[in-house]
């Protein structure tokens, strides 16, 4: 199984751009609008890996904690990759060195004190047409099967999403209190031990035609079920010809979630970034492209 | 997701990137590079979520966060995965936890804290160590009160010290007028400071928060 993703994001209303993102395709890195080759002993084989960082800009300095967790994590995942072969122990590495230095650079300069991000990041291997990842925060990663219910794959890590977890913290506070930081994040890559975060190592196979979607939580402007429909309606029509014909499918849906954030015009709209991934059987699209050059 | 007005309020510029590409096709098929759609908005300043620690102290859960400049992040240098050979610490999953960790102590360990209960930076905890502590405006102080109070002196408005021996912080009055708990501080006296004790400067009321107390001190053998 192949696959394809896109990826696209806007500013908002905010004064900065906090979210970063990255894509490891095999031996290219794309990042901030650049490409990087990486050398061969270090390039991923049939794989991809996405990355997304939603700087905190409540606590400062969120662009700057969002990039060094992508280059961190980029950096230490390889690294641990080429030596173990383990794609959770990679994650785990890259997820814990970007957050080691972090306590570094907040170390040496208390300014940076309480700088995070969010944190996801996907590994999409062809072979075994499965996903991995972690995650850390609130930003979304969602799974739309072909012709089945979306599902949350991330936990959300937010004080009401992790009440029963955070029992104990939440007893000492008051029913106003509570109601204060429900929505606020309780996990964050920001240089603290990182006690909680989600790590999917087993893996879960992907089928043709099904959409893995990464967004910040810009995206929230939209309704899960807007942001469905929005998926579904390119999910239908993927009997895609040839690949470049599902490349702009994807790419146009992504389009069209960034325009439908634009069109709500919420105000103080939050930076969006949305990353979608859609698989396909290559066997197929290669059938129906020789079959198209044949009829020609 | 480049930056752009560092400098000042500024407009707000919608950049968008859309790289497309096709997984693991040739290198040929390059994606877009940059389909930047450009936009003037007001500039607005938004408050997105505070990222709190479960293990913080709920005080500081619940204080708004400062909205900050940034500096330092319109660098445009290699990305830190193109950089080979520097001596940063990686974390080895497989590795035994914190065998090759570097054990480093902290020169200024903490005594206590000084938190503003009331003025400019209310909900700012300050935290101080041994030595001489001079509390005043300027960033070169001991403990630096520079929230916008300037009835509070540049340099010296009060002083602290810790005493390992008695175990306690004295607060010293300096340059001008220093209020405990309401009653002033005469010019000479040294008070020993009680936990949750108001110390008084110009506009800004801190309360004293102690760390070393008798039954614990740095200076006690910790083996």
């Amino acid at each position: 199984m192949k696959a394809v993703w896109s990826a696209a994001q806007i500013q908002g209303s905010r004064d900065y751009q906090e979210d970063f993102f990255a894509v490891v395709d095999s031996d290219l890195v794309y990042y901030r609008d650049q490409e990087y080759e990486l050398e061969e002993g270090i390039a991923l084989q049939g794989q991809t890996l996405l990355i997304l960082a939603d700087g905190m800009g409540g606590m400062g300095h969120g662009d700057l904690a969002a990039a060094q967790i992508i280059e961190n994590f980029i950096k230490y995942y390889l690294a641990e990759y080429q030596d173990t072969q383990d794609i959770g122990d990679s994650m785990l590495s890259g997820m814990q060195s970007a957050n080691q230095i972090l306590t570094g650079l907040v170390a040496e300069n208390s300014d940076y004190e309480g700088m995070g991000a969010t944190l996801i990041a996907l590994l999409w291997d062809e072979v075994e047409s499965k996903i991995y990842w972690v995650s850390v925060g609130d930003s979304m990663l969602y799974l739309y099967p072909q012709g089945a219910k979306p599902r949350r794959l991330n936990e959300k890590h937010t004080w009401s999403e992790q009440s029963e977890k955070l029992a104990a913290q939440i007893s000492h506070l008051s029913e106003k209190e509570f109601t204060e930081i429900k929505d606020v994040l309780c996990s964050a890559v920001d240089g603290s031990e990182l006690e909680m975060y989600d790590l999917q190592t087993e893996g879960i196979e992907i089928g043709s035609g099904d959409f893995v979607l990464i967004a910040s939580d810009g995206l929230e402007t939209l309704s899960l079920d807007a942001i469905e429909a929005c998926v579904n309606d390119s999910e239908q029509s993927v009997t895609p010809a040839d690949v470049d014909t599902l490349v702009e499918r994807v790419s146009h849906t992504v389009a069209s979630l960034i325009e439908d954030v634009e069109a709500a015009g919420r105000p103080g709209q939050d930076n969006t970034t949305v990353i979608l991934l859609s698989s396909y059987q290559d066997v197929d699209l290669n059938i129906n492209a020789e079959q198209e050059a044949a009829a020609q | 997701m480049s930056r752009i007005g560092d400098d000042d309020k500024s407009a707000t510029r919608i950049i968008r990137s859309d790289p497309t590409r096709l997984v693991r096709k040739s290198k040929d098929k390059k994606p877009d590079q940059e389909n930047a759609t450009v936009k003037i908005n007001p500039a607005s300043t938004g408050n997105s979520s505070n990222a709190l620690s479960p293990a913080e102290e709920a005080t500081k859960k619940l204080d708004p966060a400062v909205q900050k400049k940034i500096e330092a992040t319109g660098r445009r240098d290699q990305p830190e995965f193109m950089k080979t050979g520097d001596k940063t610490k990686v974390f080895k999953p497989s590795s035994d936890s914190g065998s090759e960790e570097d054990v480093k102590e902290n020169e200024t360990p903490v005594v206590g804290w000084l938190v503003i209960v009331d003025g400019p930076g209310k909900g700012t905890a300050l935290e101080f160590s041994f030595g001489l502590q001079t509390i005043g405006r300027d960033s070169g102080q001991s403990i630096s009160l520079d929230f916008g109070d300037e009835e509070i002196s540049r340099e010296a408005h009060a002083t602290l010290e810790y005493d390992p021996r008695e175990r306690k912080v004295y607060l010293s009055k300096g340059a001008n007028l220093v209020y405990l708990n309401s009653e002033r501080v005469g010019q000479g006296a040294e008070i020993g400071l009680k936990w949750g004790d108001v110390i008084e400067l110009g506009a800004t009321k801190l309360r004293f928060v102690s760390f070393c107390s008798p039954d614990f001190c740095w200076t006690d053998g910790d083996g």
